[in-house]
């Protein structure tokens, strides 16, 4: 990713040739991102990519063995308390106390930010009316669900109000409806001007980031937006398209087109066709008009395919893979 | 600097919180010490070891003792099983285990003989308790002493008695010869010989009534020596006055009777006093005395308490300790604190203090309670507070560096286990310090409850206060493991994740 300078300092969170080895091939490697504030980012990537040790390296835990990491512009690792309060974390596993309520959960965390116990109480009852605890204030934390555990860390790492909130699959293990009800959370904390760097294996979420980052042992594939994403990952933008009849004719047809860059039988369907184009809605009108006026076809579905995040991942992947391979035989 | 005290209040109140929400944990707290105590004050009789006995008692007895009494005797010091006569069979007992110790009296006349044969007491047992066999050893040591004394007496109550009847020969002895003193006449003067043919034999049978002179100088007093001594001289002059009967000269003749007057009046003085000093005098000159400023020293169960509840104290403490920084570093907390503006001397800090409390509102439940079994409180109570908190610190000063080099909160009760046995072994709690070489004292010295230990007894038990050593071993104990926490947990910190 290349990153001019400009963009790179003022990027509240900036990795340029990042990498922390840990030997053995173990690590992440080489590292360039800039997120900018008011945003979110989030990683993807399988388990053991590597999403946690950036997360390590960006929040100060661990250093870079070569290249460098910019908080505010700043080495993370040398950060100052004044510099520390401006970045909230929630690691991976709930890592808050079991046999502490709620709210002495929250006062614990309040505390350990040197939050005075006035100002504890004027921020405590807000957050957690934000991520739907306030009813679960006196539960021990023990007796919490995995969700209620994670939203209680969501809120204890927004307590202090920090510019920039670091999550760890803070979605893991969790069933959809509060998976949504959490990136709910997140898109309004960054609609509220903060800036979230949330990892995540389940590929789907990345269409609630502005940013997505794709990870593959240890290293950065991809950063786009979710839809640049998809655009790369199919190699544009795709026309779906069903023909009853000579769909061969049809096939043949279309290739010859100026606008249609290649043609594709729709994987599972012996009708189905997919069109690469370079602007699906423009490019639409056009291939339906010819298709009507030079053969007389009409299909019976036509719209622009909007692929999944599972799909573009998968084809990433595949795509990447076979350019490693390409540079191997060169 | 007020962050640094919310920082710090955090988790002393964390820990507040953990601790009281985990019931068990203050039972075991409080309860399980006060349930320890008062079992032990309630079970505990005697720390002499449990020791049965067997007597084999020969069939005529011994001079000076009864069966009875010897039984009374030996069950003073030992369990006693049974008196039997016969060896073989108490053999069979100690070897099928039957019996700890078998004691074999042996057969003895009351003819003065064993002054010279020392004819022995056996005392056999199998025992593999290094403790029981210097306990049995040091009874029979006691047991011989005993019955040494009662047949020195039965001797020496024996000898007064002749000493007694020979008195009064000696007496007419010297009456006779006092008045041949006087008479002058030289066929009155030759009867001398006649009287001196009758005090030869009373002499004779004096010193055959008496102990051996040997035995005597090692086992009698000073009487008895001065017996042997005028029998001597008296002898003496006898001789030289059967030489002078020889002679012509009437003036050496009266000379030698005139000594021998004084001689035999000297012995008859030290046969007097021989015959009339107390019996136990002769035998034993030396009698001790013995006084207890205090009064009296307090029972076991109360000379105890202190270093049992001190040895409660530092293993609460050590526990708590042990597990407090493992269980962060195994929850993963330090991730979280890694990147908080949190230090780790605020953690550290905030951890000693809620240990510190618990421990110290612990200590003064358990003090007291344990005036419900008659233990008396301290007379200063600001300084064994002090002690009490001082005492917690250098503890949980331990247990933190066990956790700090456990990976496992398994670990770290592993090693207070260590600890725990160091400080029985080690501590003086119930071997003397002063027993071991000093390498041992090292260890000794580096466990708090050593100090500890001889503080709570001086201020309970002495009502004194506590030594300057006493501070200053704890002082050294709070500094040295505090240090070695901090260099340990900062590299832990600083990496924060494995």
């Amino acid at each position: 990713m290349d990153l001019n300078n400009t963009a790179y300092e003022k990027a509240a969170i900036s990795m340029r040739g990042a990498s922390h080895d840990f030997g053995g091939g173990a690590g992440v490697f080489d590292i360039n991102l800039s997120l900018k504030s008011g945003s979110i980012l989030g990683i993807i990537g399988p388990s053991g990519c590597g999403k946690t040790t950036m997360i390590r390296m960006i929040n100060g835990i661990l250093g870079t063995t070569t290249g460098e990491v910019r908080v505010f512009g700043k080495d993370p690792t040398k950060f100052k308390a004044e510099d520390k309060i401006r970045v909230g974390y929630i690691p991976q596993h709930f890592i808050l106390y079991k046999n502490l309520n709620v709210l002495e959960n929250m006062h614990f965390v309040g505390g350990i930010f040197g939050m005075e116990i006035k100002e504890r109480r004027e921020k405590i009852p807000p957050l957690l009316d934000f991520v739907n605890l306030t009813d679960a204030r006196k539960r021990l934390a023990r007796q919490l669900s995995g969700g209620m555990q994670r939203r209680l860390m969501l809120a204890g790492a927004l307590l202090h109000t920090p510019d920039i909130l670091i999550a760890d699959e803070p979605t893991a293990g969790i069933d959809p409806i509060l998976r949504a009800r959490i990136w709910e959370n997140f898109r309004e904390l960054r609609d509220q001007g903060k800036t979230l760097l949330v990892t995540t294996q389940y590929v789907g979420e990345a269409a609630f980031c502005d940013q997505v980052a794709v990870m593959r042992q240890g290293r950065l594939l991809i950063v786009d937006t979710p839809v640049g994403l998809q655009h790369q990952a199919m190699g544009g933008e795709v026309i779906h398209l069903q023909v009853k009849d000579e769909i061969i004719d049809v096939l043949q047809f279309l290739e010859d087109q100026p606008e249609v860059q290649r043609v594709e039988m729709a994987p599972g369907e012996f009708d189905g066709l997919f069109l690469y184009v370079e602007n699906a809605s423009e490019s639409l009108a056009i291939i339906l008009s010819k298709l009507k006026e030079e053969r007389g076809v009409t299909p019976s579905i036509a719209e622009p395919y909007l692929p999944s995040f599972d799909e573009v991942f998968v084809k990433l992947i595949q795509n990447f893979e076979s350019f490693e391979t390409m540079e191997m035989i060169k | 600097m007020i962050a640094f005290f919310i920082r710090v209040f955090a988790f002393f109140k964390k820990e507040i919180h953990d601790v009281r929400r985990q019931p068990r944990l203050l039972i075991s707290l409080v309860g399980g010490p006060l349930l320890v105590l008062a079992a032990f004050g309630a079970t505990f009789r005697s720390a002499n070891p449990f020791i049965t006995t067997v007597l084999v008692w020969p069939e005529n007895g011994i001079p000076g003792f009864t069966k009875d009494e010897a039984s009374e005797f030996i069950g003073g010091n030992f369990t006693l099983l049974d008196v039997i006569d016969d060896e073989d069979e108490a053999m069979a007992l100690l070897e099928a285990g039957k019996v700890d110790v078998i004691q074999i009296v042996p057969e003895i006349d009351n003819d003065g003989e064993f002054l010279s044969t020392r004819p022995e007491l056996q005392i056999i047992s199998n025992t593999i308790d290094p403790n029981a066999e210097a306990w049995i050893r040091s009874l029979g040591y006691g047991e011989k002493n005993y019955i040494n004394k009662q047949l020195l007496l039965l001797q020496a109550n024996q000898a007064q008695e002749k000493a007694s009847e020979i008195s009064g020969n000696l007496e007419d002895s010297r009456g006779e010869f006092s008045e041949l003193i006087l008479s002058v006449d030289p066929d009155e003067i030759g009867r001398a010989k006649e009287i001196i043919g009758e005090l030869r034999p009373i002499l004779s049978d004096l010193l055959d009534s008496l102990p051996s002179k040997t035995f005597s100088q090692a086992n009698f007093g000073p009487e008895l020596a001065n017996l042997y001594q005028d029998i001597e001289l008296l002898a003496d002059d006898l001789d030289k006055m059967e030489q002078a009967l020889g002679d012509d000269d009437i003036a050496l003749k009266i000379e030698r009777l005139k000594d021998i007057t004084e001689e035999i009046q000297d012995l008859q003085g030290s046969v007097d006093i021989f015959a009339t000093t107390p019996p136990e005098s002769i035998i034993s000159p030396f009698k001790e005395t013995y006084t207890n400023l205090r009064g009296s020293a307090y029972s076991l169960v109360i000379f105890y308490v202190p270093a049992v509840f001190t040895l409660l104290i530092q293993q609460l403490s050590i526990s708590l300790g042990s597990l407090g920084l493992v269980r962060e570093k195994e929850m993963g907390t330090f991730e979280m604190f890694r990147v908080s503006p949190l230090r780790l001397s605020q953690i550290l800090l905030g951890k000693l203090l809620a240990y510190v409390s618990y421990v110290t509102f612990a200590g003064v439940v358990l003090t007291l309670l344990l005036r419900l079994i008659n233990v008396p409180l301290p007379v200063n109570i600001i300084e064994y507070l002090i002690l009490l908190v001082v005492l917690a610190t250098a503890s949980v000063g331990i247990g933190f560096l066990i956790s700090a080099t456990s990976r496992t909160d398994s670990q770290a009760i592993q090693l207070s286990m260590l600890v725990l046995l160091l400080s029985i072994f080690f501590t003086g709690f119930f071997l003397p310090i002063t027993g071991f070489a000093w390498p041992a004292w090292i260890i000794a010295l580096l466990l708090p409850m050593t100090h500890a230990i001889t503080g709570f007894q001086d201020l309970v038990l002495a009502g004194s206060s506590v030594t300057f050593g006493i501070w200053l071993g704890l002082g050294i104990i709070i500094i040295i493991t505090y240090v070695l926490v901090f260099i340990i947990m900062r590299r832990q910190y600083r990496k924060a994740v494995d």
